[in-house]
């Protein structure tokens, strides 16, 4: 459901971004951590982008798992939050990535 | 020839932008400035009732509902100075809704403002609104796996608070289990055992979030 409101900020700083331009493309990166159904994202975006006079614009997500680095100093993949370091087997680790929803590029037409 | 303009920007870059305007004004206020972060009914206004009891006035909160004015009168009447969001269906507080509040907002006399958010344990920890830190609640009629189910808050909670302990002898909640799922997600967080019914852990609670060590305290 939260889909509907990144999906209304994603379009407002794309429009920004635009600066008047027609938008051909979007390109995002969703990382695995971020909380977001990318399936439900696209949908809400087709909804909102013509809303704000932004039509035909294709959708391009990319997927970025989860990665984290352990006070061992391991580095490690995995598809959940609560994952164990694999090398010592303890929690405390930060991540690395994955959390984030990214707009990695636009594509406009020329002014 | 379409033109590729790299962005690089978070999804919530206006959301975030704000967060950051409204930091620099706490922090030339000098007030330590909480964002608190659970489900519906876990006791955040209970919490901030008791909180007002010690702090009286020197306690504003910016308190966020769907609809109704009844957790701000709840908190006048303990004591507090509150402010009122009513968001009329949105699910989270975001930067803008604290920016319109804050910027002509006085706050003399103020030591600590607490944003209690939309009870939700999904969107709110997503959108910055400015603050110190996060302070998630949970509590034992909930069921010890909402951390585990619902790893986004914890990951980023500087504190947990788990309320209701009073209850423990009546529901199945296995605190150690929850505890030791909060540690899995985060090996830091600071974690209280609060009962607002009979006071337990109040005092640590309020020292901890009265204490003049971070960086928009006083």
């Amino acid at each position: 459901m939260h889909e509907y409101s990144v999906a209304c900020e994603i379009a407002a700083l794309v429009k920004q971004s635009a600066q008047g331009r027609p938008v051909q493309q979007i390109t995002l990166a969703v990382g695995a951590l971020s909380g977001i159904f990318t399936e439900s994202l696209t949908m809400y975006l087709d909804l909102v982008l013509p809303d704000m006079g932004m039509n035909n614009v294709k959708i391009d997500i990319r997927d970025v798992p989860a990665a984290f680095t352990c006070a061992c100093g391991e580095q490690y993949t995995a598809r959940t939050m609560t994952s164990a370091c694999p090398k010592c087997g303890e929690y405390a680790r930060t991540i690395s990535a994955g959390q984030d929803c990214m707009v990695e590029s636009i594509e406009v037409e020329d002014a | 020839m379409p033109e590729k303009i790299r962005l690089e920007k978070s999804a919530h870059a206006l959301n975030d932008a704000v967060a950051q305007q409204n930091r620099n004004l706490f922090r030339e206020a000098g007030i330590a400035v909480v964002n608190m972060i659970s489900s519906p009914g876990s006791g955040k206004t209970s919490i901030l009732e008791a909180l007002a009891g010690s702090m009286g006035r020197s306690l504003l909160v910016i308190t966020g509902d769907i609809q109704t004015q009844l957790d701000k009168e709840r908190l006048e009447r303990a004591g507090a100075q509150a402010i009122q969001i009513e968001t009329r269906g949105s699910c989270h507080l975001t930067a803008h809704m604290i920016h319109e509040i804050v910027k002509q907002q006085s706050f003399t006399g103020v030591r600590l403002l607490v944003i209690e958010n939309v009870g939700n344990l999904v969107c709110p920890s997503s959108y910055d609104l400015g603050e110190d830190e996060k302070l998630a609640v949970l509590s034992v009629a909930e069921g010890d796996e909402k951390p585990i189910k619902y790893p986004g808050l914890f990951v980023r909670a500087e504190a947990v608070v788990i309320n209701k302990t009073d209850l423990l002898p009546y529901v199945k909640f296995d605190i150690e289990r929850a505890i030791a799922d909060i540690r899995k997600l985060n090996s830091n967080a600071e974690i209280f055992r609060v009962s607002c019914t009979t006071g337990e852990g109040m005092d640590a609670l309020a020292a901890y979030l009265e204490r003049p060590t971070s960086r928009g305290r006083p």
